[in-house]
């Protein structure tokens, strides 16, 4: 379980993202974070693992407060959290697989991962989340000859190979195509559903938050002006997000 | 005025610098060849020495070059020029090696602002002192043999190799790095998973390239050092020694050309 409490960012130039976040997000929730460009949604969404440190407030992780770690804690916290990226993140010159495998450093010691030792079980691990992510013949492929739908697949599947609680991803279909966009977020669906792993995810199209997610919150201005089922969105609801009544195809996100 | 009018006044008048900078280059082109005093008693030498160097051509010493017959193997030019080789070649396996930490440090991504400042600072350093003047140096403490020109050959190499390892760390991308840190990866998991893989290439190549710079080096370096062709050299300056030069000549143009094919052949590979 998260929690926010009253949580502030200011960045150092002086810019407050978040302004008193109050929030809740329980295991098993799939949730969609939505709200104009600069609202605050990925300062939001990365001071969950500290790739953002808050600035007032307090942040729990299943009730352990995390803004104070530092050092092998907080490389032990974010190991048990996946992250997905709109631009994949991958490093392009390696192979698929061990891209994956990279997942498990931060749960061995610096030597053993410097000489690439890593148990047969963890091997085999890697290979099933990609077979989960269905593509598994790529395994030994370089990530620069896959798509950028299979490349958002692999992050996937990395994030799989972490054996995590929570998977956060910052806006992970923006770089791809409808139909693309359309399977990636039915993996992050079975990923939800089928390994029970909790999903936050920052989404620009609105009609994938409420297709995919069972809750949205929408953020404007550093506040939270909207927290609810995805069933109970109005339009009115979108108005007050966005500050202005949504054209069709920005709805529909085509 | 029309705005484009107080626009058009903006367009910087490129063509009078152009014109300033073409003079200038004419007039010193003009001056360096009534400097150098060419006259035709002077040019009628080279020819008259052309035609020698012909000659000398036509009957080469195979068996100074092979180190047969009366010359052992160890005094032959293709010895020497395995000896090169191999001077070259261990002098840039030292500077590729030295170079990484430096490399890693002098890079912003790894060293930061501070390492950046000291490691470039330490590279510049080691860049002005050419390799000749290196040797110069090292002698005291090696003594006359090719362990010298290794040393110098090493340690001016890492200048270059360094610069180019940090520029390819900080021209890598860093996304990955972002990816690595939200695994919980530490700073020495974020080296091997994240910029060696992304870099290993651009390094290799790199010092492939400085190889065959070296391989030439490694020929000339022996004059002051010992090792290589070195000695024979010297001695095939002095104007009367052109068939000496002549058997140094049909070694030393092949292997260099050879190795600048090798090396851009594996060069090519590597992208
Ligand atoms: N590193 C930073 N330094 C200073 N200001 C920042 C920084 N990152 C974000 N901001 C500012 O904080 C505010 C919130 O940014 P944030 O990136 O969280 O918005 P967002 O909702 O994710 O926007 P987008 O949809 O464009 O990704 C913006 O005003 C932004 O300019
Ligand atoms: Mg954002």
């Amino acid at each position: 379980m998260i929690r926010f409490v009253d949580v502030k960012k200011t960045y150092l130039n002086g810019v407050q993202a978040l302004k008193g976040i109050n929030l809740e997000i329980h295991d098993g929730e799939f949730v969609a974070i939505i709200g104009l460009s600069g609202a605050g949604k990925s300062t939001l969404l990365r001071s969950i693992n500290k790739m953002i440190d808050i600035t007032e407030g307090e942040l729990y992780i299943d009730d352990v407060e995390i803004s104070s770690i530092k050092g092998k804690e907080l490389r032990m916290l974010r190991r048990s959290i996946g992250m997905i990226f709109q631009s994949f993140n991958l490093v392009r010159r390696m192979s698929v697989f061990n891209n994956v495998i990279s997942g498990r450093v931060a749960y061995h010691s610096t030597f053993k991962t410097l000489i690439g030792r890593f148990p047969a079980q963890e091997k085999i691990l890697a290979l099933e989340s990609l077979e989960a992510m269905g593509i598994l013949d790529k395994a030994f492929a370089r990530a620069d000859q896959l798509s950028g739908g299979q490349q958002q697949r692999v992050a996937l599947a990395r994030a799989l190979t972490q054996q995590p609680k929570l998977i956060l991803a910052d806006e992970p279909v923006a770089s791809l195509d409808p139909i693309t966009t359309i399977q990636v977020m039915d993996d992050f669906a079975k990923i939800n559903k089928e390994f029970g792993i909790t999903i936050i995810a920052n989404m620009h199209h609105v009609d994938l938050a409420l297709k995919y997610a069972n809750r949205i919150i929408g953020v404007k201005d550093g506040l939270v002006v909207f927290d609810g089922k995805s069933t109970d969105i109005t339009e009115d609801i979108l108005v007050n997000i966005y500050g202005r009544t949504l054209k069709h195809d920005e709805v529909l996100g085509e | 005025m029309t705005n484009v009018q107080q626009t058009y006044l903006k367009i910087p008048k490129r063509w009078k610098i152009n014109l300033i900078f073409s003079i200038a280059m004419l007039v010193a082109l003009i001056y360096s060849f009534a400097g150098s005093e060419i006259n035709i008693l002077r040019l009628s030498s080279v020819f008259y020495s052309f035609k020698y160097m012909i000659l000398a051509y036509t009957k080469i010493n195979w068996d100074l070059v092979l180190g047969m017959g009366i010359y052992p193997f160890s005094d032959g030019v293709v010895y020497m020029a395995l000896e090169t080789l191999a001077m070259a070649f261990f002098g840039t396996l030292l500077g590729g090696i030295l170079a990484i930490p430096l490399g890693f440090l002098s890079s912003e991504t790894v060293g930061g602002k501070t390492g950046s400042r000291i490691g470039s600072a330490v590279l510049v350093l080691i860049r002005v002192f050419p390799e000749i003047i290196l040797a110069v140096v090292l002698l005291k403490g090696f003594g006359i043999n090719s362990m010298t020109c290794v040393m110098a050959i090493g340690i001016h190499s890492v200048g270059m190799l360094g610069k180019l390892f940090a520029e390819a760390i900080d021209n890598m991308d860093k996304l990955p790095l972002e990816a690595l840190d939200a695994v919980g990866a530490n700073r020495w998991q974020k080296i091997r998973f994240g910029i060696l893989p992304q870099i290993a290439a651009d390094f290799s190549s790199v010092t492939l390239y400085r190889l065959d710079i070296n391989v030439r080096s490694a020929s000339v370096l022996g004059i002051v050092a010992a090792g290589g062709f070195g000695a024979m050299l010297s001695y095939a300056s002095a104007p009367e020694n052109q068939s000496v030069l002549a058997a140094l000549m049909v070694v030393i143009v092949p292997m260099i050309l050879i190795m600048d094919a090798i090396s851009g052949y594996l060069r090519g590979k590597l992208i």
